[in-house]
């Protein structure tokens, strides 16, 4: 149980860590230049 | 059987078997009615001082996990062991050892194939044993074996009640509360234990024997009172894993009230070619921030429009490019809207900033190709003729919930992997309960 708190504080140090700094490995929505059509209808079937 | 506080220290006598001749002690003389002998097997009864042959056998004498006179400290009693019994019911085979303690009484120290239990006669009626659960001690008990018939294949050393190799009886158990309940139906007597799980380690401490293993290193399963080794471990680590992710939520919430916002609208005219305007100038200072862009418009009914942003540092030129879908969309019975949609930028180092943001139109998708044309026309024909509004939202703040995604599954896997174990430790110690096989058709 040790080995998992340390875990747990590792993992929430790094959160805010890359909270503090607004890093993300991923992005939310960001995409690149000119992909503008997503093809102009729903994703209804 | 428990002695009263009190009762004087039984004496040991020495004595000798009318049958094969082999000297044996008796460590609860005053107590024990029988004695069956350990090489031979032959009933002696100890009733009056003249020992007298019962019944004469010629076992072949048989090595005991614990030998008969052995003695031992458990929980802070030292036990002496006087009686071996084997016993079967047809399927399982297990042992039961004869503690004595002249001031304690007797305990039935239980070997089974999975681990050992130290077991305490109970002198009152527990319940009836034909209800399939009842309450004891706040414990709600169930019945785990059915009663089935046990026969005592093999008797050695001494006992309180005459007792002989093929006896057979009843015997049923119950779990709750980590303990468990057996009751050996013998006509219309009851008799009941209560069992405690002993570690076998602790066994083989207090007796100075070989340490005999227990579940998982030995046996199919566990035994119904054994302790889940998990259980513990998964509402620790989920309680601990909660608290972690509560720590993480409220740092990202303090963040998120950082930073500064600006905002602009623009209304797009599908008919000009004016389709870009400025959201804003903005400084950021310190250290490197996430910039969340949020933007609500109106592309019309069964249309959309696309927002390209770019985010330029006026100091070295260098740009962002992000773009975000506004669309809506609906049917008779179902609705897509996404009319607000938000784009977070990762990292954004400090340094003054400006935001453009272009309006892309269905029209202007017409004009790229044949194809998307048609999309168009079959879109966005009747939207595409008005004007449409966006608004743009800029704040040098935001929280990813990537970030969440991946936390909860860093803190939570494990949790989830200890459970599943805790699960399965579960179903193993079921699977030889009765009716198991019952509840998996």
């Amino acid at each position: 149980m040790k080995t998992f708190m340390v875990w747990c504080v590792l993992c929430v140090g790094l959160h805010s860590t890359a909270s503090w700094y607004g890093y993300s490995p991923f992005g939310d929505g960001v995409q690149a230049r000119n992909i503008y059509s997503r093809g102009g209808g729903p994703n209804h079937k | 059987m428990n002695a009263p506080a009190g009762t004087p220290v039984a004496a040991t006598k020495a004595l000798q078997c009318p049958s094969c001749g082999a000297p044996f002690e008796l460590h609860a003389a005053g107590y024990s009615t029988l004695h069956m002998c350990q090489f031979c097997g032959s009933e002696i009864d100890l009733t009056n001082d003249d020992t007298r042959l019962i019944k004469q056998h010629v076992d072949a004498a048989k090595a005991l996990f614990i030998p008969l006179g052995t003695k031992g400290t458990l929980n802070g009693v030292e036990w002496v062991c006087v009686g071996n019994i084997d016993k079967t019911d047809g399927w399982d085979q297990w042992e039961e050892f004869l503690l004595f303690n002249p001031y304690h009484g007797y305990r039935w120290l239980i070997w089974q194939a999975n681990g050992w239990s130290i077991g305490t006669p109970i002198l009152k009626q527990v319940a009836n044993p034909r209800e399939s659960s009842f309450r004891y001690e706040g414990a709600r008990m169930k019945r785990i074996y059915d009663p089935a018939e046990s026969k005592i294949e093999r008797a050695i050393g001494e006992f309180y009640w005459q007792v002989k190799k093929g006896d057979r009886g009843k015997s049923t158990s119950y779990v709750g509360g980590g303990k468990v309940l057996s009751c050996e139906i013998t006509g219309d007597e009851f008799n009941w234990t209560l069992e405690e799980i002993v570690n076998s380690k602790a066994i083989a401490t207090a007796f100075g024997i070989e340490d005999t293993g227990q579940y998982p290193q030995i046996g199919e399963y566990p035994q119904p009172h054994q302790p889940n080794p998990h259980g513990d471990g998964f509402k620790t680590s989920g309680l601990i894993a909660a608290i972690a992710f509560a720590c993480a939520m409220l740092v990202s919430i303090f963040l998120s009230f950082e930073g500064e916002s600006y905002s602009q609208s623009f209304t797009a005219n599908p008919t000009g070619t004016a389709r870009s305007f400025d959201v804003g100038t903005f400084t950021m200072t310190g250290r490197s921030k996430p910039v969340t862009i949020t933007a609500r418009g109106e592309p019309g009914d069964n249309n959309w429009m696309y927002l390209e942003y770019t985010l330029t540092n006026t100091a070295t030129d260098e740009e962002i490019i992000a773009s975000q879908p506004i669309e809506y969309y609906y049917g008779r019975d179902w609705k897509e809207d996404d009319r607000r949609g938000t784009v977070k930028l990762s990292s954004v180092p400090a340094g003054t900033y400006k935001l453009t943001a272009e309006v892309l139109l269905p029209e202007d998708e017409a004009r790229g190709s044949a194809g998307a044309t048609q999309r168009s026309t079959t879109w966005g024909v009747s939207g595409a003729q008005r004007a449409r509004s966006v608004t743009v939202l800029v704040t040098s703040n935001g929280t990813f919930n990537s970030h969440f995604f991946v936390l909860f599954l860093a803190l939570f896997g494990p949790v989830i992997w200890i459970g599943m174990r805790a699960a399965s430790f579960e179903t193993a110690r079921q699977s030889g309960y009765d009716g198991a096989d019952d509840d998996d058709d």
